[in-house]
């Protein structure tokens, strides 16, 4: 508040020269009065005592000019700086405590009920009601109202937190619905807080669970830790400390762990926490929620003050992201009930992937396919080999000793064929069962792949356009047309096209620049089957290095197809083993054919990729978003949208980027909400379902405001003993709270008049020079 | 080489469908997959004491199963790049012979981890033969540690076309087959059984040798032996793939046992 103008004088001091010479004069001076007493030796002591007299005077006006003796005349108005109730908003001033009430409805109560103190310290002081938590704001009745106009009285109305009511002046609640407590940033920052102005005292309203720099340096080395962080401020602090020392009584899901990851169809274990700070142990049923739906619960007994731990095992049916969570019962007494379910989220990938192979009969090259895929940990595999010839050979005759079983095609190529991942005909036709009508099970093998399944077709005497699939509904999923052109046999060395320089299947080398000198290594083949031109949405990646594709690949409906129209990979095994190392790359094509068909997530054209899977609150989600073309290359400088929600439903946030040179953007989001979020990314520029991609985390608030709310009066008292302020261990009258002198002028205009050229002072300086020197001369002395 | 013409189509096993009638031959050569054949291991001073049994093996094989057969034998230095060439060689002998350079060994050792099969049939018919001692010296080489083991009568070899009880040859010296293991698979089987014997023709086209004790019903076990010999080579342990488990299981208990 400002007053009327002022004008203050007073008196200054403005050497007129530099400290040395100042220093030097005296010393001349010192010098000179000696010189002066010993002039006068043999004199009456009266007489030399009163030319000492004389000469001390003359050089104690001197040293008084050189002080430069100033009268300043200050004009402005007088500033009252204010007097600031500091009011802790964060979430743990929620808590209820023994005594029933909240801390911000204790909060609420004071304020209503010292109306009449406010209004007397209002009086002296210009009051400020300022609240805090992570961050800082005044508060008034308008939210965007600057500093108060005077008038001591609480705001009515104006910021509510999520307990707050009508306004503190009707008894409601104090705001409460900061995520976090920072003293330290709140008193420092206050000037700030303040347009500028220092504050002649601050009276600190909190429980004192800080969890940022002075609840930290409390943990760490105590009140006197607390003491060095807040010694520096310049006005007094004195704090009420609201809530319980012993905090609040509570039941909470402390933590869940859970692994990084887990597999589809195998046991995932959760281990839930569950701690019991101040209420009666009894049993109490944890509960394990998956995907909303209830998956188990079990009893567990918690003592007072002790944790106790639950295990829970789960098996996910489907790959992605899973959220669990765990909730215990509010019981009686328990004072942070939001603390009592926790959500964690684990990825889940494929353990397995099923594969059906079949072949029309057995071969070197449906061996050594095999045996790479039975050998694969990831992989199961069942594989059927047509063994029966018709020829009635005297084997066959006796008896029945066959092993054979009959080919159960009705059921793999009906109802089973959903249950795999990955069909692959092996230089396989269905001819071998005549007289059976195949359409039906090619008519399935076609919807399976439209549907998301995988296919594979391999070559031989019996495969492609000499199994006449080129007329089948195979046709219509398969990479390449089939024509019935009779197979060549003679050896030729697989060469990559274009497309195949960069496609994650004929990536056999790490480094691309050396992936083609690799296949110009690997042993000729021998034989393939003629394949027509390429479908819609397929790609060639090898050919025999006269432009015949002989591998190709596509993506068709919601799956994908490949064809491989040659029989002789197997000596890429066999033989390439011979040559050093070149037998590691039969299986590196047909593990990397067998992923991209299966369409493995890192093969994905679109992938998001955050740094972790949970999250505390207000921790930011470093997010990837890498962006491919079909052909697996990077594709730079496209747009992207994105959104991030919660999966229990509430508002989206929107995002875009654009990717750089490698096809990747980096996009940094908030974990503002807890629960579990959803991160989705569609990219116009690539149509269907390859153009999108989503994950999922978890937020959660643990090690926040309500880990722990137990309030800390030893933190509170520190800064106050600190820095002179008082401690009041009840609702206090705010006039007691110390604070210096409020009022200070705000200078307009100043004026500097030096008084050592003034006549009076020159004439004081003259009078006992003259008499020193008229009494020397009577004496008799020079 | 030659290759062996494709005589018919295949229908279901007799269990399911019991149909006759063969369909026309669709190709007179594979694509680009040579026949399956099997080569024989050149030792030396060990000269082949069963000359045309691996032809008659292969002959047997292509008569009574879907595998395109080669006749053809030819042989492969147990040290030479060459042997990579040959998924399927066997070694058969009669008397002892000397150890194996250690180019040998190692050569063989990557062949059997890379795929390669070896089968081993100790045509002297004596129990602990020389043959017997130089091939379990040259074993006890090749894979350090593994050692020969008797392979059980669940093992593939004994389902893979028929189902068998055990090993049978032209001598029953041991009722067992031995073989190395490289994790679950059996890359090397040993027979001390001669049982390519039961092959063996002579000039006038008849079998050669007597098959002792069994006679000719032993015979026929022997040949049917070796058929699941070279279609395990070829299709390995699919049958223990847990889909054919339980139908091989229901089929044994429908049967009362192992078949005859």
């Amino acid at each position: 508040m400002n007053g009327p103008e002022e004008t203050q004088v007073a008196l200054s001091w403005e050497p007129l020269f530099a400290a040395e010479w100042t220093w030097a004069a005296v010393a001349i001076g010192v010098a000179l009065l000696a010189l002066s007493w010993r002039s006068s030796r043999g004199l009456k002591q009266s007489r030399r005592l009163a030319l000492f007299g004389l000469r001390a005077a003359v050089l104690g006006l001197l040293a008084l000019v050189l002080a430069g003796p100033s009268r300043v005349t200050t004009t402005g108005k007088v500033t009252r700086d204010p007097f600031v109730v500091l009011i802790d908003a964060s979430r743990s001033m929620r808590v209820q405590d023994a005594s029933g009430k909240t801390r911000a409805a204790e909060v609420g109560s004071w304020l209503a009920e010292k109306q009449p103190e406010f209004a007397k310290l209002a009086g002296d002081v210009d009051i400020k009601y300022v609240l805090f938590g992570d961050d800082i704001t005044t508060w008034s009745g308008d939210a965007d109202d600057g500093p108060s106009d005077g008038g001591g009285e609480p705001p009515g109305g104006g910021e509510q937190g999520a307990s707050g009511g009508g306004g503190p002046a009707t008894g409601e609640p104090s705001p409460a619905d900061r995520r976090a407590t920072d003293i330290g940033a709140a008193l420092f920052s206050l000037p700030d807080a303040l347009a500028g102005a220092r504050p002649a005292g601050v009276l600190l309203v909190s429980d004192g669970a800080d969890r940022a720099a002075l609840g930290r340096a409390f943990s760490a080395d105590g009140a006197p830790a607390v003491s060095r962080l807040t010694e520096s401020l310049s006005y007094p602090v004195s704090i009420w400390t609201v809530g319980d020392e012993n905090g609040a009584p509570d039941l909470s899901v402390s933590k869940v762990d859970a692994p990084p990851f887990g597999f589809v169809r195998r046991p995932l274990t959760l281990t839930a926490h569950i701690r019991n700070r101040g209420l009666p142990g009894r049993p109490v049923v944890a509960s394990l929620r998956g995907d909303g739906e209830l998956l188990a619960s079990e009893e567990v007994l918690v003592a007072p003050g002790e944790e106790a731990e639950v295990t829970f095992e789960v098996k996910p049916d489907s790959i992605g992201y899973h959220t669990y969570e765990v909730e215990v019962p509010v019981p009686e007494g328990d004072t942070v009930p939001s603390n009592n379910r926790l959500e964690v989220t684990v990825k889940v990938v494929r353990d397995r992937t099923r594969v059906l192979q079949v072949t029309s009969r057995p071969a070197w090259d449906v061996k050594f396919l095999r045996r790479l895929l039975k050998t694969d940990p990831n992989i199961d595999l069942v594989s059927f080999f047509i063994l029966r010839s018709n020829n009635d050979g005297q084997l066959v005759r006796v008896g029945r000793p066959l092993s054979l079983i009959e080919f159960p095609y009705r059921e793999l190529f009906d109802q089973d064929l959903q249950g795999f991942d990955l069909v692959i005909f092996q230089n396989f036709w269905f001819g071998s069962f005549l007289p059976i009508d195949d359409r039906f099970a090619l008519d399935n093998i076609a919807s399976y792949v439209a549907d998301g399944g995988a296919f594979l077709m391999v070559g031989g005497d019996s495969s492609f356009g000499e199994a006449r699939y080129g007329t089948s509904s195979l046709a219509s999923i398969m990479p390449t047309a089939m024509p019935s052109t009779p197979p060549g046999t003679a050896p030729f060395q697989a060469r990559l096209t274009e497309a195949g320089l960069r496609h994650p299947i004929t990536r056999l080398t790490r480094d691309p620049s050396s992936n083609a000198p690799r296949w110009e290594s690997l042993p000729p083949l021998q034989g393939f089957n003629p394949l027509g031109a390429l479908n819609e949405g397929s790609v060639a990646l090898v050919d025999d290095g006269a432009g015949h594709t002989v591998v190709a690949a596509r993506s068709v409906g919601r799956g994908r197809t490949m064809a491989v129209a040659t029989d002789t990979t197997w000596n890429w095994a066999l033989s390439g083993s011979a040559q050093g190392g070149a037998g590691e790359d039969h299986a590196t094509f047909w593990r990397n054919a067998v992923r991209w068909l299966v369409k493995d997530v890192e093969q994905k054209q679109v992938q998001i990729i955050t740094d972790k899977e949970n999250y505390r609150l207000g921790e930011t989600i470093q997010a990837q978003v890498r962006v491919l073309t079909e052909d697996y290359s990077p594709r730079t400088d496209v747009a992207l949208v994105g959104s991030v929600s919660p999966v229990r439903g509430g508002e989206p946030t929107a995002f875009e980027a654009t990717t750089d040179a490698s096809g990747q953007a980096a996009v940094n989001l908030t974990a503002d909400q807890e629960g579990t979020l959803r991160i989705t990314v569609d990219v116009p520029a690539i149509a269907g379902e390859y153009g999108s991609a989503e994950v999922r985390v978890s937020v959660t608030d643990r090690e926040g405001e309500l880990e722990d709310p137990s309030a800390r009066p030893a933190l509170l008292a520190a800064i106050a003993q600190a820095t002179g302020g008082a401690t009041f261990s009840a609702a206090p009258d705010p006039r007691d709270a110390a604070r210096r002198p409020v009022d200070a002028l705000m200078a307009t205009r100043r004026e500097v008049e030096p008084l050592w050229a003034h006549p009076l002072l020159l004439m004081l300086l003259v009078l006992p020079l003259g008499a020193e020197w008229i009494l020397r001369r009577r004496m008799g002395l020079r | 080489m030659s290759s062996r013409t494709r005589r018919e189509f295949l229908t279901l096993a007799a269990a399911g469908i019991g149909l006759g009638g063969a369909l026309t031959a669709r190709g007179a050569h594979a694509l680009g997959e040579e026949p399956v054949g099997i080569a024989r291991l050149l030792i030396p001073n060990l000269p082949d004491p069963r000359p045309g049994a691996i032809a008659g093996l292969m002959d047997e094989v292509g008569s009574n199963s879907s595998i395109l057969t080669s006749t053809a034998v030819q042989t492969v230095a147990p040290g030479s790049r060459s042997l990579f060439n040959h998924p399927f060689v066997v070694l058969i002998g009669d008397r002892g012979f000397d150890p194996l350079s250690d180019e040998a060994i190692a050569n063989l050792r990557l062949y059997v981890r890379e795929g390669g099969f070896l089968f081993i049939d100790d045509a002297s018919g004596v129990r602990d033969s020389k043959f017997d001692a130089s091939v379990r010296r040259a074993l006890a080489r090749l894979l350090p540690g593994a050692g020969l083991t008797r392979i059980g009568r669940d093992h593939a070899v004994y389902r893979s076309f028929f189902l068998m009880r055990g090993a049978v040859g032209r001598m029953m010296v041991r009722p067992y087959l031995e073989g190395l293991w490289v994790g679950d698979i059996t890359p090397v089987l040993y027979s001390s059984n001669d049982l390519f014997g039961a092959w063996m023709r002579s000039p006038d086209g008849g079998y050669a040798l007597d098959v002792v004790p069994g006679g000719e019903s032993q015979r026929t076990q022997a040949r049917r032996l070796g058929l699941n010999v070279v279609e395990f080579a070829l299709t390995s342990n699919y049958k223990r793939d847990v889909v054919h488990v339980r139908s091989l299981i229901e089929r044994m208990r429908r049967q009362g046992g192992y078949g005859e």
